[in-house]
């Protein structure tokens, strides 16, 4: 028996012994399967106007929604000003433990300095 | 609004639908290896495939039925990997788990896998070699040699190319030959 031929042969066995076993599939399979079958051929056919409907895109413009407050929200973030950002006379001015008296009438310090010099 | 269905459709519908379930039930088990799953596969794919395909000529529906049932089959798998791959991380391996080599190893006699089969009657064997085929093997094969696509309707059904299919049913033929020889001798 050449190769082809054995090879021929072990399909139609197995395709035989497949086919037996489609028997002893069991009553429930076999309505369960019925049962899908009918429901699925009793589904209502939908027509082409009813896809185009408002519901229908429900999810498709809530999705859209979403990922635009999602990108105007990322945008904001990273274009906004630094309003943290804060010069190094401030942040030592805020964290002096010493009296703030001086630092009340700093203008008039800055002018007394300026007019030293200039003298 | 719904429109009611063609009778004269519906009935061609349930008639090939009536001649497929059962092998497509089967063809999912093998994939699968669970009954329920099987089929709500099957169900699933009813229910997809006369939704999008009923107005279809009569002559396509084997091939996109089986498209339909193929691309449900996948997406179990996938969801199984996936769900292994989580579980995995909480897995640890025993040493149950690890393959005895003396056990696993092929007999050295090397009978003939026709003589096997015609002695098995193969039944659970045959059963146990399609299941531990690959997925894709596994469709190849059985929509090839039990469901009697031609290699064209193959490719469609799996997606993929005619070069493709041929591959993976030669390969799926050879590889159950060395498994039936290979349960035959246990």
């Amino acid at each position: 028996m050449t190769e082809i031929n054995r090879d021929i042969k072990f399909e139609q066995q197995i395709r035989k012994e497949l086919d037996q076993s489609l028997e002893s599939l069991g009553l429930n399979v076999e309505k369960q399967l019925q049962a899908g079958r009918l429901r699925a051929l009793n589904q209502p056919v939908q027509k082409w106007s009813d896809r185009l409907r408002l519901e229908n895109w429900i999810p498709a413009k809530s999705f859209a929604v979403v990922a635009v407050v999602l990108m105007a929200v990322s945008l904001w973030y990273t274009t906004r000003p630094q309003l943290m950002a804060s010069k190094a006379e401030e942040l030592e001015v805020l964290t002096i433990t010493a009296s703030l008296d001086m630092y009340k009438d700093l203008e008039m310090l800055q002018w007394l300095a300026e007019t030293d010099e200039k003298g | 609004m719904a429109e009611e269905p063609d009778l004269s459709n519906s009935v061609n519908l349930n008639l090939f639908l009536a001649g497929v379930e059962k092998r497509a039930f089967r063809i999912a088990q093998f994939a699968v290896a669970d009954s329920d799953n099987a089929l709500d596969i099957v169900q699933d794919s009813m229910l997809d495939f006369v939704r999008r395909y009923r107005n279809k000529p009569e002559d396509e529906w084997a091939p996109l039925y089986y498209r339909v049932l193929n691309s449900r089959i996948s997406d179990a798998h996938r969801r199984r990997s996936v769900r292994n791959r989580v579980w995995g991380w909480f897995a640890r391996d025993s040493e149950d788990d690890i393959e005895d080599p003396i056990q696993t190893a092929k007999d050295p006699k090397g009978e003939d896998p026709l003589v096997l089969l015609e002695r098995t009657r193969l039944g659970t064997n045959l059963e146990k070699a399609i299941s531990s085929l690959p997925l894709r093997q596994q469709q190849a094969f059985l929509l090839r040699a039990w469901e009697g696509l031609d290699v064209a309707e193959t490719a469609f059904s799996m997606g993929c190319s005619q070069g493709s299919v041929k591959t993976h049913y030669f390969r799926a033929v050879q590889a159950l030959k060395e498994k039936l020889k290979e349960f035959g001798n246990d």
